[in-house]
């Protein structure tokens, strides 16, 4: 195959994306599946990503086409992530949690490990009532099972809310 | 033939059959609940253990994923031997959970110590001293995560050390009464 050969996406709403062949092969799940049918000239469908996030994820993947660590780079899970990811990632956190869900189904390891490390960097340092607020989560605990699980963890008597 | 192939590999989703509407699905379900539980774990192995047991006290969704991380037994094997039981704690209602048992029977003195209990520490006295010095005096913080990383696997406590200005605020001496455990 050639090295220029381009693919064609298809977002949820149908907007059509062409991109090149080796930032396809970025995402493990294209490029299997162009590996195991082949290039047949046709537009390949991604129902769950939407078309400003196949965007977000296009960038990631065009940013890091040429980088020969793409895939082991993030093996050293206390590494820094660097500058440009971390600008790439101060996006409000329904893109962001989009972008997980993309990374996910379309397997590329390196973003889910950076948009996974993001989140994670939210919830750090945050107390359960912080964490609530900052992801919108109602607390379903009843006042018992609250105080259960205080218990069980320990804290009984420590800072919480 | 495209679409069978890539309809086989939708991750476990079950809101699916509205995906061509990802808008209105915001605002009917929050975001969070969409993530996959895989997910989670692995956003949760980016923490160590004081963090995840705050992060279980969140809610009862939380609280299931959190508990039911590998990392749990993990720490109780290496803690307690790999021929170790759980026992019943006094105080705490009867459980199955290395989490309920590696939370309430830690000092929570720091992250390098979280396996170490009055059941397994031998030296109690030794123990006391440790849990009466202000955190953060008694160990190189650094140096504790290391050693915590050393113990319990590369996937816990990654970014432990940022944290480490956190204070404990409370007394331990109660805490350790409390947690007596019954032989």
């Amino acid at each position: 195959m050639s090295a220029h050969s381009q693919i064609l996406l298809t977002s949820s709403e149908g907007t059509e994306f062409i991109i090149d062949r080796d930032i396809a092969d970025k995402s493990m799940l294209l490029k299997c599946m162009l590996e195991d049918i082949g290039e047949i000239g046709q537009a390949v469908p991604l129902p769950n990503v939407s078309g400003p996030i196949l965007t977000k994820v296009i960038e990631y993947c065009t940013h890091h086409r040429d980088d020969p660590n793409f895939l082991s780079a993030n093996d050293d899970v206390a590494a820094e992530i660097d500058e440009w990811d971390l600008e790439y990632c101060k996006v409000d956190q329904g893109t962001l949690y989009e972008l997980i869900l993309a990374a996910n189904y379309l397997d590329i390891k390196p973003l889910m490990d950076l948009t996974c490390k993001t989140v994670a960097n939210m919830i750090k340092a945050k107390s359960p009532e912080e964490i609530r607020k900052t992801f919108n989560i109602t607390n379903d605990f009843t006042p018992e099972e609250e105080d259960q699980v205080r218990r069980e963890n320990g804290k009984g008597s420590r800072r919480l809310s | 033939m495209i679409i069978k192939v890539l309809s086989s590999n939708v991750t476990g989703n079950t809101t699916m059959n509205s995906s061509t509407r990802p808008s209105r699905l915001l605002v009917l379900e929050p975001v969070h609940k969409r993530v996959p539980v895989e997910v989670w774990e692995q956003i949760l192995s980016y923490h160590y253990p004081s963090q995840l047991s705050r992060i279980s006290m969140v809610n009862k969704n939380f609280n299931s994923i959190v508990s039911l991380l590998e990392v749990w037994s993990r720490m109780f094997a290496v803690a307690h031997g790999p021929k170790a039981h759980l026992r019943p704690l006094l105080d705490i209602p009867k459980s199955k959970r290395y989490m309920t048992f590696m939370c309430s029977s830690s000092l929570h003195v720091c992250e390098s110590c979280f396996g170490l209990t009055e059941y397994n520490a031998g030296n109690l006295s030794a123990t006391a001293e440790v849990v009466n010095l202000p955190r953060g005096k008694v160990f190189d913080e650094i140096a504790a995560i290391k050693c915590m990383r050393l113990q319990f696997g590369g996937d816990v406590g990654v970014e432990a050390y940022n944290e480490s200005t956190e204070e404990y605020d409370e007394k331990t001496e109660a805490r350790i009464r409390w947690y007596q455990l019954q032989e």
